[in-house]
């Protein structure tokens, strides 16, 4: 398995898994602004320019029937952040190119709700997709057995 | 690997609730034109079927569509310059698809992400691919103009990378 340790202020993380588009360019908050107009506030979990649907989808506000409904109408699990201020960590901690990641926190961020209609709680990792100007186009908790690729490690550019 | 498969993107009509969200910006960073199309992709939502060879994919015009969107005009003038794009699915499927000119042709790979992982590829030809997509970008934004949520001239201009900077034949023919 692919594993990369992360150390940020008093913050632990290693990113399990990787699958990097482009490496020439890096792009996130501490980097050159490279998208449309004006530059999003990176440390605002409401920057719907930062962090698009991840609120409105995956917040910690969102109500439990809209998790079970979802899961069950597209088949698929359904993760919510149990605090906000985790996606602004995510956001620092993933690598600054546009691509796919799978962030292990190692301590309880979110829970799953399965399309059967169990819930699995405390679940430690994200999945977390940076777009070509590093804003998040899509961010959630998933279960430990989630992966990026069939290999079950990277398959970035890196 | 299969030769000349087809790549067809098409609207449906949504009748059942995927639990979408509406539209919000509470710290006011998108115009009126961004809005507008946000809650297009939201009052009016459909499903977009994503369909090569036997593979079919379905996703929404709100959450899907909408995260993509911003990008695919260029995105589709990246591919009519030559250069290789990748539109990744996270909400409502675990999808990237991969799409690399090669020539005349393009390779289009799916490659599903998630609990099961899985890769197929297929030999596509590139104005085929080329025209579904800008097809698609087009039926979307005239759709948004005919609700009243964007102007024609909006949806001009948010077109007009995909047309703008190619030499391929659909764009010489227009």
């Amino acid at each position: 398995m692919y594993v990369v340790p992360i150390k940020k202020n008093t913050e632990v993380a290693e990113i399990i898994e990787q699958d990097i588009i482009d490496s020439s360019v890096e792009v996130g908050s501490g980097c050159e602004w490279t998208g449309r107009g004006t530059e999003p506030q990176w440390n605002n979990p409401k920057s719907t320019k930062a962090y698009d649907h991840i609120e409105s989808y995956h917040g910690p506000k969102r109500k439990a029937n809209r998790f079970v409904g979802r899961a069950a109408s597209t088949n698929d699990d359904q993760g919510q952040w149990l605090n906000a201020e985790d996606w602004i960590m995510a956001e620092q901690l993933v690598p600054k190119y546009s691509g796919k990641y799978i962030i292990d926190f190692q301590r309880p961020i979110g829970r799953v709700y399965h399309p059967d209609g169990t819930i699995t709680e405390n679940v430690s990792r994200a999945f977390i997709q940076r777009d070509v100007d590093g804003t998040l186009n899509s961010g959630y908790p998933v279960v430990n057995s989630r992966t990026l690729s069939r290999f079950n490690g990277s398959n970035g550019n890196e | 690997m299969n030769n000349s498969y087809k790549l067809e993107i098409g609207l449906e009509k949504l009748n059942f609730d995927i639990y979408a969200e509406p539209p919000e910006d509470p710290l006011g960073e998108f115009s009126d034109f961004e809005m507008g199309l946000r809650r297009f992709f939201f009052e009016d939502n459909h499903v977009v079927s994503w369909k090569i060879g036997g593979e079919k994919i379905q996703v929404f015009l709100e959450p899907d569509i909408c995260l993509i969107w911003d990008r695919l005009p260029f995105q589709i003038a990246e591919i009519s310059q030559g250069k290789k794009i990748e539109i990744t699915f996270a909400e409502s499927c675990c999808i990237t698809i991969k799409l690399v000119p090669a020539g005349n042709k393009i390779n289009c790979t799916w490659i599903k992400f998630g609990y099961s992982c899985w890769e197929k590829e297929f030999e596509c030809d590139r104005t085929q691919v080329l025209d579904a997509l800008r097809d698609f970008l087009e039926e979307v934004m005239q759709l948004a103009v005919d609700k009243g949520y964007i102007t024609l001239e909006e949806k001009e201009e948010f077109i007009r990378p995909a047309f703008a900077s190619s030499t391929d034949a659909a764009v010489l023919s227009k």
